[in-house]
């Protein structure tokens, strides 16, 4: 079976990040969400971008650090006093954050970076506590004690479509798409930085509105990646001007066909989330301002944009001297040291550039949720970022994603969910796909015992239901289904032939699944109807914390390896380490 | 003088409970290299469990309740401690090849877990042990106006017995000098015939035992507690273990006095000092004497410096 799907064509992994792209430019339009979702979405968005600048801390440099909310404290504190008490414009705020974190970071760490990783994680949680504690005590008389500070400002832009903003952004294009093609010939290089001024001047005429500039610099990013793409497929000359003809061609169709509907709807949603100000000019140019109003919207594309610069930044950084020698430290700090890196300076700046990093997202969480209080930096904020980072995958960017899936919008999405979720309607078949997928995930390699498996744990999950005729029974299918799964790898240590674990499981499992069924199948659905889900959700996230480490100790989309690393591997049978040789993939 | 004695007295008190608990750390620590971040709400379950059993199962032996507070205990000692070995058993064994990162978040799952739990057993309220508990031992007066409290005097002595019984047996006996090789070196222990999982187990039964037996006496002598004292407590109690060396038994109980005196110290005189609220502050103290001491000495004050392995 594994063969199989190995011939299957693979799309290109530029396929993956432009529909992740799409998915998160479209997600705030769709129609389950609505204001609430749309600030989660938000609040997640800012945990990313901790979880990323963690990711250099824990995943790049491979220090400990449980003490990462007291950065992004630090980082929304000087947001919120700046924005408060002198009247400065909260974004122009994030160079002062991220100096003021990435210092403090620098200041404590630097004493503290040569101790053994267990002592380091200790004193960063000690750093995070007395964080917790100077604010909550207002400490220096100015952070508001433990309610915080109230009223940080929403975040001011320049209006996008006056004067200096266009012609900025399009030689920021330009210079992008000319550094991307260097080595791509005249044609693609010249040619296609014509298509992209095109594209961009394109539509305002056509449209006959200024506004339309905002889809200008849509565009000219698509013709960027266009040509980009064009760059990708190796063409000759004449394929390559018809490729920059056909751009050019869907750009002006585009424009003809929507101009004005656009440069309406623009016009339409500037009042529904923006405030314009009164006119401002700086040396003469126009800049006038819009606020953010509270809806979430606009928050969500901040904080987007700011997520796709950090990532593009880290992965730049990944493959860099830095990154490499970063990696180094990590897997062999004698064997980096040896080869003449400066280890403690190079830990140095994993801490420093993290921390920073955390400062300008609590910069983002202020200016969002404007109230910054002790409790939203306390220990429990560090260890969430800590298992977005691990959970997901230490040292992976995808891994982040998936972290803050898990750890952020799940448990907060649980809120909505009662517990007749766990035997009406849909709920219990998701429930029982995921599960059947995880374990078909992380069984894969057994290769046909993997169905085996996966066969039995649905087929625990519909024997209750079917045989006892009530639906609600689905609740103990779903048990009985977990029971399957952690008595399997029991039983399967046991022997090596499949055929009496196979036996024995089933045997097992009737007999349970009878007695509880018929002893508790009523009264079970009366305990869950009474079943709180919020007051139990710290406790089912450590119980998955502990299970998804047990089941993939190096995360759910581990780092892929650059070069060959020598690295212990855990055998599945426990039987102690073994060193292998992973290859370059 | 006097206050100084008092507040001496009062911080050997709790610094005995930290030395207690900070043994559980250390000897997870030394077998397994692991910060067992569930060992504080371990202690938590010895609070909660000692309260359970005395409001209810031996509620009715409240005229004799030295017998009473003997039964718990013991029931207290073997719970606990089957509940560090199970603990052990599911979220750690199967890690203990992974790296480093994963126990830690495994850990942290158990600390979780097991705090969601006393949080819906005790409805997430302040519970209060029965009133006047031992309440006929004797104060012993020292000088005037410093006295140590009957129950004072119990909870000193008991820390002592335990701490020096557990010195004694890691010590002197068999399976005692088993632990110790089994925290220089796993395989070379499994090779001088020692059942190395069996040592672990035996660790994580002892350790958390004794930690839950602390926090049923912690419960006596504070007479109240809510789900969220083990996080807390526990740190502190890390952070001692650490202060004195990590690994190192004697060192836990060194690093344990010191957290407890030091902390009453700076309550007591902090006013005198100028920092006015200074309770407020109270637990910073840990952590500023943590770092104190581990910029000054890096492996504690009884730590050997040893190069980490590679």
């Amino acid at each position: 079976m594994n063969e199989a799907l190995k011939r299957l064509p693979r799309p290109a992994p530029w396929m993956g990040q432009l529909a992740l792209l799409l998915f998160a430019i479209a997600l705030p339009y769709m129609g389950f969400m609505d204001r609430s979702r749309t600030s989660l979405a938000v609040f997640a968005g800012v945990y990313v971008m901790l979880g990323l600048s963690l990711n250099i801390v824990v995943g790049y440099a491979g220090l400990f650090q449980l003490g990462h909310a007291a950065f992004f404290g630090l980082g929304a504190y000087t947001a919120a006093i700046l924005s408060i008490e002198h009247n400065i414009t909260i974004l122009a705020t994030i160079p002062i954050a991220a100096l003021v974190a990435g210092g403090a970071a620098m200041l404590v760490s630097k004493p503290i970076l040569h101790l053994r990783g267990d002592y380091l994680c200790i004193v960063t949680i000690a750093f995070g506590e007395i964080f917790r504690i100077a604010v909550t005590n207002n400490a220096f008389g100015i952070t508001g004690g433990s309610n915080g500070l109230f009223g940080a400002g929403r975040p001011e832009l320049p209006l996008p479509w006056l004067s200096p903003v266009p012609e900025i952004v399009l030689v920021l294009l330009l210079i992008g798409h000319l550094l991307l093609t260097q080595r791509s010939g005249p044609v693609l290089q010249w040619g296609g930085a014509g298509v992209i001024a095109l594209a961009y001047f394109l539509l305002p005429p056509l449209a006959g509105h200024d506004q339309v500039f905002v889809i200008s610099m849509a565009m000219g990013l698509l013709a960027v990646a266009g040509v980009a793409f064009l760059r990708e497929r190796g063409l000759d000359w004449r394929g390559q001007v018809i490729g920059l003809l056909v751009i050019v061609i869907l750009f002006a169709a585009f424009g003809a066909a929507r101009g004005d509907q656009l440069a309406a709807s623009i016009d339409g949603n500037l009042d529904k989330y923006f405030n314009v100000q009164d006119p401002v000019t700086v040396l003469g140019v126009d800049v006038t301002p819009v606020a953010f109003k509270r809806d979430a919207r606009p928050y969500y594309f901040l904080v987007l944009g700011f997520i796709i610069v950090t990532i593009v930044g880290m992965r730049r950084l990944q493959n860099s001297r830095l990154g490499r020698a970063w990696l180094y430290v990590r897997e062999d700090q004698l064997a980096a040291e040896a080869m003449g890196i400066d280890t403690t300076q190079v830990k140095l700046i994993a801490f420093a550039l993290g921390s920073a990093w955390a400062g300008v997202a609590g910069v983002l969480y202020a200016s969002r949720f404007t109230v910054v209080a002790p409790e939203s930096f306390n220990f429990l904020q560090s260890v969430i970022m800590f298992c977005i980072v691990v959970l997901g995958g230490s040292g992976s960017i995808p891994g982040v994603l998936v972290g803050t899936l898990g750890m952020v919008v799940l448990p907060e999405l649980l809120r909505d969910v009662g517990p007749t979720f766990l035997y009406e309607g849909a709920g219990p078949f998701v429930i029982l796909a995921l599960i059947l997928g995880g374990h078909l995930l992380s069984a894969r390699d057994r290769g046909q015992a993997a169905v085996i498996e996966t066969g039995l744990i649905g087929a625990a999950f519909f024997v209750p239901p079917l045989l006892l005729g009530e639906p609600s029974l689905y609740v103990i299918g779903l048990l009985m289904a977990l029971a399957m799964i952690i008595v399997l790898p029991l039983l399967r240590r046991r022997t090596s032939n499949a055929l009496p674990w196979v036996a024995g499981a089933l045997a097992a499992y009737a007999l349970v699944m009878i007695v509880i069924g018929s002893q508790f199948g009523q009264d079970l659905e009366r305990e869950i109807s009474a079943f709180r889900i919020m007051d139990w959700r710290d406790g089912l996230m450590g119980v998955a914390m502990v299970v998804m480490m047990v089941l993939r100790p190096a995360g759910i989309i581990p780092e892929r390896r650059k070069g060959i690393v020598m690295s212990a591997v855990a055998e599945p049978s426990g039987a102690g380490p073994a060193v292998a040789v992973q290859q370059a993939t | 003088m006097e206050t100084f004695l008092q507040q001496l007295i009062n911080g050997l008190t709790i610094g005995g409970f930290y030395a207690v608990v900070a043994l559980g750390y250390t000897m997870v620590y030394g077998v397994l290299k692991l910060i067992n971040f569930a060992h504080g709400d371990m202690f938590m379950w010895g609070t909660l469990t000692g309260w359970a059993l005395l409001t209810t199962v031996f509620a009715s032996f409240t005229d004799m309740d030295v017998i009473a507070i003997l039964a718990a205990s013991v029931v207290v000692l073997a719970f606990i401690g089957v509940m560090g070995m199970t603990i052990e058993r599911v979220a750690y064994r199967p890690l203990r090849s992974a790296g480093r990162l994963s126990p830690i978040i495994s850990a942290l799952g158990a600390a979780f877990a097991l705090q969601a739990v006393a949080r819906n057993v005790s409805d997430a309220r302040w519970r209060t042990y029965p009133e006047g508990l031992l309440a006929e031992l004797p104060n012993v007066q020292l000088t005037g106006r410093v006295s140590l409290s009957g129950l004072q005097v119990l909870m000193l002595v008991t820390c002592a017995a335990v701490m020096i019984g557990l010195y004694l047996f890691v010590q002197r006996t068999r399976v005692g000098t088993a632990m110790r090789a089994v925290s220089l070196d796993h395989d070379v222990s499994r090779l001088m015939g020692i059942n190395v999982n069996r040592i672990i187990s035996l660790v994580f039964f002892i350790g958390p035992a004794l930690g839950g037996l602390a926090g049923l006496l912690i419960g006596i002598y504070y007479g109240s507690f809510n789900f969220t004292l083990g996080w807390v407590f526990g740190l502190k109690a890390f952070i001692a273990a650490i202060l004195g060396g990590i690994g190192n038994i004697p060192g836990a109980v060194i690093g344990g006095f010191i957290l407890g005196i030091s902390e009453t110290m700076v309550v007591a005189y902090g006013p005198d000092i100028g920092l006015a609220d200074a309770s407020a502050w109270k637990d910073a103290i840990a952590y500023v004497l943590l770092i104190t001491i581990l910029i000054a000495r890096p492996t504690g004050i009884l730590g050997e410096t040893v190069a980490e392995k590679v």
